[in-house]
């Protein structure tokens, strides 16, 4: 859906971005992942144009970028940064509202689009009137990521968008936007630097170091395929982070179930990550959970088995 | 909030309506009753000179916002960043020059009277409002402008929609600053013969009498006054401010 083709860019005898050449596919959510000073802002940016390359040529569905109009191109993508930038004078539903109303869509429209968003949020109602400054760090992100997708585009940027968050409001977020994913299938490409986010969210997983992309993959096979490689972004701990990306209903179909069960057992519906957490802290290498009314088995040394199996169904 | 500025705004447009239109009484008093000498020169009431005095203000203050504004938005708009440091330099470098100074080197070729003071008035005015108009542009936070300009909007809405509004206090503070040197100034213009309230100021001194100079004085002062209240009001935290 975009391509970018022997793209190019450099501040003056900086070089930012050298001959890349890269698909971006679409429904899909690619994640960017890559130390600072990468190059992997620079990528994002230069698909809404609000960065020109100096060679290459981008291409949204087969369409040269260079011949789309600015306003209108950004108009249709969205974009989300760390910074939010929520505007301080407007409203939450002000602020929601900009991009449809660059649209010059309808005014009963608009109010529908904001309240449905705001719904899929997680913002109450009592929000929409409040200012920017009365907001946390993790609301004006929500808001921040409402407003990216008020105009209903196709495409969705996200520039480290839940960094400056605290690792509770940043995992919520991070489910958040895997939920809405899956109702709405958006392009969605995510640049980050935290190997556990991108493991986490990535359908096609994009690494990049100095200035080139070395690795584009799904996560998974980038992390059994390519552990070298990867161990340089992450140091030794990434299947680690893999396993976040399981929770227990996700391979309860595999589990062999128990009849009864008295004593400890997990409720909830965890990460695997959580599991093995959960282990070490309880000192034993198998443990009892439970999942809609049924109690299973969870052995420690069939955990990355299971998730293996999970991912190549 | 307001009713504070309301009654501070009375009061001193109340004093400014008495001074002005009680001044033959006052005459009376000062030099008939308590004995000051009486003066022989005036020959201009002192509501005329008050009137002329404000439409020098409000007209060099216009101007001067009129070429700040062009000057502010082709640069802004253009990005012609070399442009803003040169005019920056240019308007600070015109105030370097005291006003009389100027007013003065204006006679010989404009003449006396309304057209130098005014010329004198509107250079001296553009530097405060050049100055906070372009700081508070350049004062917002980027991350505002970039997500502003990821969204699809143009230059001009961008302009209109986020920079205008979020840079307002320090613009309308270079305004309330440009006034209010303008006020003082137009008095100093009555020493090349502009009719303000600057010339009983003027005449009072060098007759050495005590009551033209206030009658110039008081008035200016409370005008100043009244200026700086009616525009901080504009100044004043937006409630998207306020936790």
């Amino acid at each position: 859906m975009i391509h970018f083709k022997n793209v190019s860019k450099a501040y003056g005898d900086h070089q930012v971005l050298k001959d890349i050449d890269v698909s971006i596919n679409k429904g899909e959510i690619t994640v960017i992942l890559g130390p600072s000073g990468c190059g992997k802002s620079t990528l994002l940016k230069l698909i809404n144009k609000t960065i020109l390359p100096d060679e290459g040529d981008i291409y949204l569905n087969k369409q040269n970028i260079r011949d789309i109009q600015d306003t209108t191109l950004k108009r249709s993508i969205g974009y989300a940064i760390q910074g939010v930038g929520l505007f301080p004078h407007m409203s939450v539903k002000e602020n929601i509202s900009t991009v449809p109303k660059l649209l010059k869509w309808d005014k009963r429209t608009i109010d529908n689009r904001v309240q449905a968003l705001m719904e899929m949020m997680e913002l109450p109602e009592t929000f929409s009137k409040k200012y920017p400054i009365h907001l946390s760090g993790g609301e004006a992100q929500r808001v921040g990521v409402a407003r990216a997708l008020a105009g209903n585009p196709e495409i969705l940027l996200m520039d480290e968008p839940f960094g400056a968050l605290d690792p509770i409001t940043r995992g919520k977020l991070q489910r958040k936007l895997l939920n809405i994913q899956k109702k709405l299938h958006k392009t969605i490409v995510f640049v980050t630097h935290d190997v556990s986010e991108a493991l986490l969210l990535a359908d096609e997983l994009i690494l990049m170091k100095d200035q080139s992309i070395l690795k584009k993959d799904h996560p998974y096979k980038i992390v059994t395929e390519a552990k070298a490689l990867l161990k340089t972004f992450t140091g030794g701990s990434f299947a680690f982070e893999l396993l976040e990306k399981f929770r227990i209903s996700d391979i309860v179909d595999q589990l062999t179930g128990l009849q009864d069960f008295d004593g400890y057992c997990l409720h909830e519906d965890i990460s695997l990550k959580e599991v093995v957490s959960e282990m070490i802290l309880q000192g034993k290498s198998q443990l009892t959970v439970r999942n809609n009314h049924q109690y299973y088995r969870l052995d420690f040394y069939s955990l990355m088995d299971l998730a293996k199996r999970k991912h190549y169904e | 909030m307001s009713k504070r500025y309301l009654i501070r705004e009375f009061i001193l447009v109340l004093s400014l309506v008495v001074l002005l239109g009680f001044e033959k009484q006052i005459d009376r008093l000062m030099y008939d009753i308590m004995g000051f000498q009486r003066n022989p020169v005036q020959w201009t009431s002192l509501t005329d000179l008050m009137l002329n005095h404000m439409k020098l203000v409000l007209l060099s203050t216009l101007c001067a916002l009129l070429i700040t504004v062009s000057v502010v938005l082709l640069v802004h708009l253009m990005k012609l960043n070399a442009l803003e440091e040169l005019f920056g330099n240019l308007a600070g470098l015109g105030t370097t020059f005291p006003s009389v100074a100027v007013m003065a080197l204006l006679v010989p070729i404009i003449g006396y009277g309304f057209v130098p003071v005014f010329l004198a008035l509107s250079l001296y005015s553009f530097l405060p409002m050049y100055i906070s108009m372009v700081s508070g542009l350049k004062a917002i936070d980027q991350s505002i402008i970039e997500s502003a300009k990821g969204t699809g909007m143009s230059s001009f809405q961008l302009l209109y929609k986020i920079e205008l509004p979020l840079a307002k206090r320090m613009i309308v503070s270079g305004i309330k600053t440009a006034v209010i040197i303008n006020i003082s100034s137009a008095t100093i213009g009555s020493i090349v013969g502009s009719n303000t309230l600057g010339l009983p100021i003027v005449i009072g001194i060098r007759t050495t009498d005590m009551v033209m100079i206030l009658k110039g004085a008081l008035p200016v002062a409370l005008l100043a006054f009244l200026a700086e209240s009616i525009l901080s009001r504009f100044e004043g935290v937006a409630s998207w401010q306020k936790h």
